[in-house]
């Protein structure tokens, strides 16, 4: 096939796909956010950058979950909540937990993990310890297995990580009671601080300690970010929010931070990775 | 409006002026529309798929920072990323390859067939030509398996990308963007040569 051949065809195709596709326009609900953030930001000036584009989208993020509780409910089919994440558990009664890992596109296509936003990772494990058993079970999340994994309320879990290049990496839990924990970097899940060195086995907690489901219902979330480099912003914010005296002054800050995080596993800015976890205890 | 660079109207739309939205919707909104025909599922519809990345767009408007990227390759970053995830969703529930084709088709064959009896002065044959390597430009991009090398190419004959921009997309560096798009460049010419589109050109 001659050069001028082949562009032929290709430049038939593309014209044809742009012209065909429909003329689209901004939704109300675009311009309702736009105007939301607008009237946020002026009635509420903060000092950091960060923390006036959460205090913006605040009100969004209330109207979103509200949205989110309704679609979920099944009133709107083929709603996927933002951010999109991976869900890996999801309790079936009130005793067990019935945990999916999703099937991995990167295994398709033979390439491990690549671009679904765990790029960094050499390894990101989910390591299962039974209650019964004296192994551990290890899931790997980057080149997850089809069969369904179980857990019971009995049965620990902790994440194993592994980056392939220097990378600050941050880990969040959200609690099913809407509480937000950062598992790493914390001294009192491991003594292992940013950044992470290439191939620097790191668990979460540390060994011998282990994370379980809190068991009420409503959805956890695990946030996972690499970073080339440090989210000084991210870590000023969260100090901010364990450093509040009283649970209501958290409560405050508490959008801002889940948007800031919400923000970076979407954008995955300046390099960064991440991926979101959701538990759903029902 | 059409004067402002596409960063002098996200500074806009940072300060909620709507007809920024609306420039951008006039300039992207196609070119991502076809671009999230030929990456995402069939069980997703190209259009709520723009309308979600749009919406992103507002969301994450004021992350946008012009000396770290382009507006271009931050939207199509999006795009790329909201793609992958629904692909993660699709093959969750297992959908099957075929169906792709049988339903992202749908709408283009009803375009095709409504320009045959739109646009009488043209040559009806030419058509069935052009559908013909429609067909076969689409069936080939679905068989690039390897995604950055299907995204490279539909980045760079859609959006009119250069490698650069392309590298940013994927996260890649330059020379590796121009390899993916080399490599899936000679696929589809092996592709449409093995389908007859040659001859028919």
């Amino acid at each position: 096939m001659r050069d001028d051949e082949f562009q032929k065809a290709i430049d038939i195709w593309a014209e044809s796909e742009i012209e065909s596709a429909p003329d689209l326009h901004p939704t109300a609900e675009m311009v309702r956010l736009m105007q939301t953030k607008q009237e946020t930001r002026r009635a509420r000036p903060t000092p950091s950058r960060w923390a006036m584009a959460g205090a913006a989208a605040a009100g969004v993020i209330l109207i979103a979950a509200l949205f989110a509780l309704i679609l979920r409910s099944g009133a709107i089919p083929g709603y996927t909540p933002t951010p999109e994440p991976m869900l890996i558990a999801q309790r079936v009664g009130p005793s067990a937990v019935q945990t999916t890992i999703v099937h991995d596109e990167g295994k398709a296509t033979g390439e491990k993990g690549a671009s679904r936003g765990l790029d960094a990772f050499r390894q990101l494990l989910f390591e299962i310890q039974r209650q019964d058993s004296p192994t551990v079970q290890a899931v790997d999340l980057l080149n997850p297995p089809e069969e369904t994994v179980t857990l019971t309320p009995a049965d620990n879990y902790r994440l194993t990580l592994e980056p392939g290049e220097e990378r600050y990496v941050y880990a969040y839990q959200q609690t099913s009671s809407g509480s937000l924990v950062q598992l790493f970097p914390d001294p009192a899940y491991s003594a292992v601080a940013n950044p992470l060195a290439p191939g620097q086995l790191t668990r979460v907690p540390a060994e011998p300690n282990w994370l379980y489901l809190g068991g009420a219902p409503g959805e956890e979330q695990l946030y996972v970010i690499a970073s080339p480099q440090p989210f000084q912003e991210l870590d000023d914010l969260y100090a901010q929010y364990t450093q509040e005296p009283d649970e209501a002054s958290k409560r405050e800050i508490l959008p801002d931070l889940l948007h800031m995080l919400d923000t970076i596993a979407e954008t995955r800015p300046d390099g960064a990775d991440a991926v979101v976890f959701v538990f759903l205890a029902q | 409006m059409t004067a402002l660079t596409d960063e002098q109207l996200m500074v806009q739309l940072q300060q909620g002026n709507t007809g920024a939205l609306d420039e951008l919707y006039r300039r992207y909104a196609k070119s991502l529309y076809a671009f999230c025909h030929n990456l995402a599922p069939a069980s997703h519809e190209p259009e709520d798929l723009v309308q979600d990345v749009f919406l992103r767009v507002v969301r994450s408007a004021h992350t946008f920072d012009p000396q770290r990227a382009s507006f271009r390759t931050w939207l199509y970053r999006i795009a790329r990323n909201r793609c992958i995830d629904v692909a993660r969703r699709a093959n969750l529930i297992r959908f099957l390859p075929i169906a792709r084709k049988e339903e992202g088709d749908e709408h283009r064959q009803e375009t095709i067939s409504e320009e045959v009896l739109v646009d009488e002065r043209q040559d009806v044959e030419a058509l069935v030509a052009k559908a013909g390597i429609m067909d076969a430009v689409r069936d080939c991009i679905d068989r690039l398996e390897h995604r950055d090398e299907k995204q490279a190419f539909l980045l760079y004959h859609l959006s009119g990308m250069v490698y650069r921009e392309i590298g940013e997309v994927l996260g890649k560096s330059t020379s590796m963007a121009r390899n993916r798009f080399k490599a899936a460049q000679e696929k589809m010419r092996q592709c449409l040569e093995s389908k007859g589109i040659d001859a028919a050109l």
